[in-house]
């Protein structure tokens, strides 16, 4: 098993811990796990994007060249990766930031409103990339929920584990509930 | 009452200024003139001396005035040079406990050499801030905080590679960490150690230039800069990982080779390797090289068997001369002697060059009956690894060299490769550095792949080249 | 002991390759006398140097450990042995255009640092050995080799930078004064914290001989002309001061400021 994960955004909006967590929850499996971060100049607002790959054997080269699942949280980065990438990949988007594109064929769009969810339950979007990524967990099964939890527990150490955790707990029920349906029934029940 | 003045001929230097500046004109021209072509001057009136002082003030050391008696100076002489070293014999292999402990870790490529350079027995750093090498000073400065090291964020790269040095010289294992810009600074101080044969380590974070370029983005475009960027251009240890786990474990090898050898290594990594994370996995237990210590004998260059010169630490009492200057065996400047200039220089290649056997480090893939070698260097060897394994699965019979040490080049490894190589591939984060040094060393078609786009090479990009031929 | 057996036990050669007159001889003779009245040997003692006659004083002849750096740098390689080991005493000598022109960034940032060192600037107001060039001491209109028809670019005065950037132990002494040199010596080897000195030094060969001052006495001559003591500076009517100078130890920059006329 090979997995490659892009989660694209702009800077500022959790990217990097998206793929740090993703990737710590995977070496607690003990996969083979790399994981890399691009970013602008600019520390906040730039195109910014972090990959992770999680396979059973070696990783020769540690970057996504066709990514299993992708994960875009900003118009731009989505625009881009719509022209960039193929339609091999599960994709997730969050409709409170992106208008998709609802004639890209393939797998699976997927809509998971972290914001919005992230400001109804904490009051502040900044929550909204652990619901994204609980969405991708339970959605995906990539890594087991309860080692992303663990991983919570250990990064966020000195800040808020318990409302990371919670926004991660949110991000799951969201998933499962989507994963109910069937991929393209849930994109069209979106909207 | 007449005191007791007397000058020295031979170390007068004609200045005239006991004439000029005695108070009592106690000095006088005399008409005997001199080897040196002046008028010896001579004590006129000792009587008017008050022994002020102010005559050997100013004299070049020819005026002795009120000595002590010549068995009084004759015994603090003697003790003078009874004196010896206070050091003991010190250095060589010895294993150390991990500082991390032992387990696997997953961590970007900067905090591997943080790390690493701690295993390895690193107290001292000093940098300056430069993207993208900016998590080696920052947790460098967190790290020797915890472990009792020191840390300086320098005014300048300048400044950062010379503090290296003094660190050096009072017997602490020291590093920086800089990019292209602060790289191409500090090359004036890397000729120092070259030459003054101080061991210390830099980590160049490779980035796209020239210049400013893309401070971001990965490049290889430092790689011919690494081993010929000073004035002087001796031999160098030049180092390049591809994973994680090798930036950890040749950063430790950086430090032991710069210990045994007394020179610069140059550990090179690049915008993708420093923030790539991956596992690592840290044994209990390090094995270290300390620079060797025999006290008394001669600091520097050349030995008669090119082996390395014992290194003092400054405080040791040896009264050690470390210079720039092209100097003897015991540090004294030599500046126009051809002989010692000569010796000196072939010393200090010889010193590495007659361990490059021993220096070659090569990951190696399919060679045995390769028609097309790839040959890449750190991160572009994770894609040509890629591209040679996919091609081998289309039934090309390509192979993959990849010197972990890039200097010394491997060159008698590439040549033997020729006995079923006709062709090399060497595909680079550049515009085509290192595929020269492979051109040099073989009679074989050698192909460029250049990429200075500031991205990692995407592997299929080879592939393409390795099936189709084309880029 | 008299210098020549202070210089018999402490230098590695006793004839020097200084020109003849060269206030560098005053300041190597001063700086042994300072070390013997305290009671220390050479060897005491870790030097650095940059590039230039005056790095050769501690390089070539005092028996001590040194390190003999390329052109400006001897301060940051006094600051990273001093933080590698904090038991040595250590010492850089440089010169003008060492200290304060190719190296005057990392003579700045040592007063900020302020890295228990001493730094001693002999301002010979030229460069040397290179054949007489103008540096960042040259005074207005001085004849050098790359300024023949007189420097016009305004000088650095050393001790003012130092105190201006914050240090709390900047001194000045002509070697017109050797005996006054060796106290300001021993009282820059014994104080806390960043030490700089500028010893203000005759080089008849390079500045005297373009300057109308070839032999070392008349420099010396005008030293005492330019460099007032702190008590003959109060003194001094305002409007008399002209170009002259004053010289001594400072802690801070209003008091050395309030001995100089104010610029208009």
């Amino acid at each position: 098993m090979k997995k490659e994960v892009l989660f694209s955004g702009k800077g500022g909006q959790g990217l990097g811990v998206m793929g740090r967590i993703l990737a710590l929850a995977a070496t607690i499996e003990e996969k083979e796990v790399a994981s890399s971060s691009s970013y602008g100049g600019e520390v906040t607002g730039g195109l910014s994007q972090s990959e992770v790959i999680i396979s059973d054997e070696a990783i020769d080269f540690p970057s996504v060249l066709d990514p299993d699942i992708l994960v875009t949280v900003s118009q731009d980065s989505y625009d881009q990766l719509i022209s960039h990438t193929d339609c091999r990949a599960l994709l997730f988007c969050d409709p409170g930031l992106i208008d998709p594109d609802h004639n890209r064929e393939g797998p699976g769009l997927i809509l998971i409103p972290a914001a919005e969810q992230a400001v109804e339950n904490f009051g502040k979007s900044q929550f909204a990339n652990m619901i994204m990524l609980g969405a991708v967990v339970a959605l995906t099964q990539i890594v087991r929920p309860e080692s992303v939890a663990q991983v919570i527990g250990q990064e966020f150490k000195a800040k808020s584990p318990e409302l990371n955790q919670r926004a991660f707990a949110i991000g799951l029920r969201i998933g499962g509930e989507a994963s109910q349906c069937p991929v393209g029934d849930l994109a069209n029940r979106e909207h | 009452m007449p005191r007791r003045i007397s000058i020295n001929h031979d170390l007068c230097r004609g200045c005239n200024l006991c004439l000029e500046m005695c108070p009592k004109q106690v000095f006088q021209e005399s008409s005997e003139i001199g080897a040196a072509g002046f008028r010896l001057k001579q004590v006129a009136l000792p009587d008017e001396c008050t022994a002020c002082g102010l005559c050997e003030l100013y004299c070049a050391g020819a005026i002795s005035l009120e000595p002590l008696p010549p068995e009084e100076f004759a015994d603090i002489m003697a003790q003078e040079e009874r004196r010896t070293s206070t050091g003991q014999r010190r250095g060589g292999w010895k294993e150390v406990d991990s500082l991390l402990e032992p387990g696997r870790y997953f961590m970007a490529g900067n905090e591997a050499v943080v790390e690493a350079a701690l295993a390895a027995g690193c107290e001292f750093f000093a940098g300056y801030p430069i993207t993208p090498a900016n998590e080696i000073l920052e947790g460098m400065s967190r790290r020797m905080g915890e472990t009792g090291g020191r840390f300086i964020q320098a005014e300048d790269e300048i400044a950062s590679v010379y503090m290296i040095l003094g660190a050096s010289w009072a017997g602490l294992k020291a590093f920086t960490a800089t990019s292209g810009p602060g790289f191409a600074l500090m090359q004036e101080g890397l000729s120092l150690a070259d030459m003054a044969e101080i061991p210390c380590v830099i980590v160049n974070v490779q980035r796209a230039g020239p210049s400013t370029g893309q401070a971001t983005r990965p490049a290889a475009m430092d790689m011919r800069e690494a081993r010929y960027g000073s004035h002087g251009g001796v031999q160098r240890i030049v180092l390049y990982p591809d994973s994680v786990q090798e930036v950890f474990d040749m950063t430790i090898e950086a430090f032991n080779l710069a210990e045994r050898f007394r020179t610069p290594v140059i550990l090179l990594s690049d915008g993708y390797l420093s923030h790539l994370a991956e596992k690592v996995a840290v044994s209990g237990c390090v094995k270290v090289f300390d620079r060797i210590y025999v006290p008394g004998r001669p600091a520097f260059g050349p030995t008669s068997d090119s082996s390395v010169p014992s290194m003092p630490r400054f405080g040791d009492g040896e009264n050690v001369v470390a210079t720039g200057s092209t100097h003897d065996v015991s540090g004294k400047r030599s500046t126009t002697n051809p002989t010692v200039q000569e010796n000196l220089v072939f010393y200090l290649n010889r010193k590495i060059l007659e361990h490059r056997e021993e220096l070659v480090d090569c990951e190696e893939l399919f060679l045995d009956d390769a028609e097309t070698a790839v040959v890449a260097f750190g991160t572009v060897g994770r894609s040509a690894k890629w591209a040679v394994k996919e091609a081998r699965k289309l039934g090309r019979r390509v192979g993959l060299l990849r010197p972990r040490i890039v200097y010394p080049f491997p060159s008698q490894r590439i040549k033997e490769l020729c006995r079923t190589v006709n062709q090399f591939v060497v595909p680079e984060m550049s515009q085509g550095q290192m595929v020269h040094v492979v051109s040099e060393k073989v009679a074989r078609d050698v192909v460029s792949l250049p990429q200075p786009n500031g991205q990692i090479i995407d592997p299929r990009r080879i592939l393409k080249y390795l099936v189709e031929g084309v880029w | 002991m008299n210098i020549q057996e202070l210089r018999k036990l402490s230098l590695r050669e006793q004839r020097t390759t200084f020109c003849p007159g060269c206030g560098f001889e005053t300041f190597i003779n001063c700086f042994l006398r300072a070390v013997d009245d305290l009671g220390r040997r050479m060897d005491d003692y870790t030097f650095t140097e940059g590039i230039g006659c005056s790095a050769w004083i501690s390089n070539n002849y005092f028996k001590a450990d040194n390190f003999h750096t390329a052109h400006g740098r001897a301060i940051p390689a006094a600051i990273g042995l001093k933080a590698a080991n904090p038991q040595l005493d250590v010492i850089t000598i440089g010169g003008d255009g060492d200290l304060a022109s190719i190296g005057g960034n990392h003579l700045i940032h040592a007063v900020r640092k302020n890295t228990p060192i001493a730094v001693f600037c002999l301002n010979n107001f030229i460069y040397g050995m290179t054949g007489g060039q103008v540096g960042p001491t040259t005074p207005l209109e001085s004849i050098t080799s790359t300024t023949v028809g007189g420097n016009t670019e305004k000088p650095f005065d050393l001790v003012k930078l130092v105190l201006g950037v914050g240090g709390e132990h900047a001194s000045r002494y002509p070697t017109a004064y050797p005996h006054l040199l060796v106290k300001g010596i021993k009282r820059a080897l014994v104080a806390d914290g960043f030490r700089f000195m500028e010893v203000v030094s005759q080089c008849p060969r390079q500045y005297g001989t373009r300057n109308q001052a070839s032999a070392a006495a008349s420099m010396l001559a005008q030293q005492k002309a330019v460099y007032l003591s702190r008590e003959k500076a109060r003194n001094t009517d305002r409007g008399e001061f002209g170009d002259r100078s004053v010289f001594g130890d400072f802690d801070n920059l209003k008091e050395y400021l309030d001995l100089l006329p104010t610029e208009e």
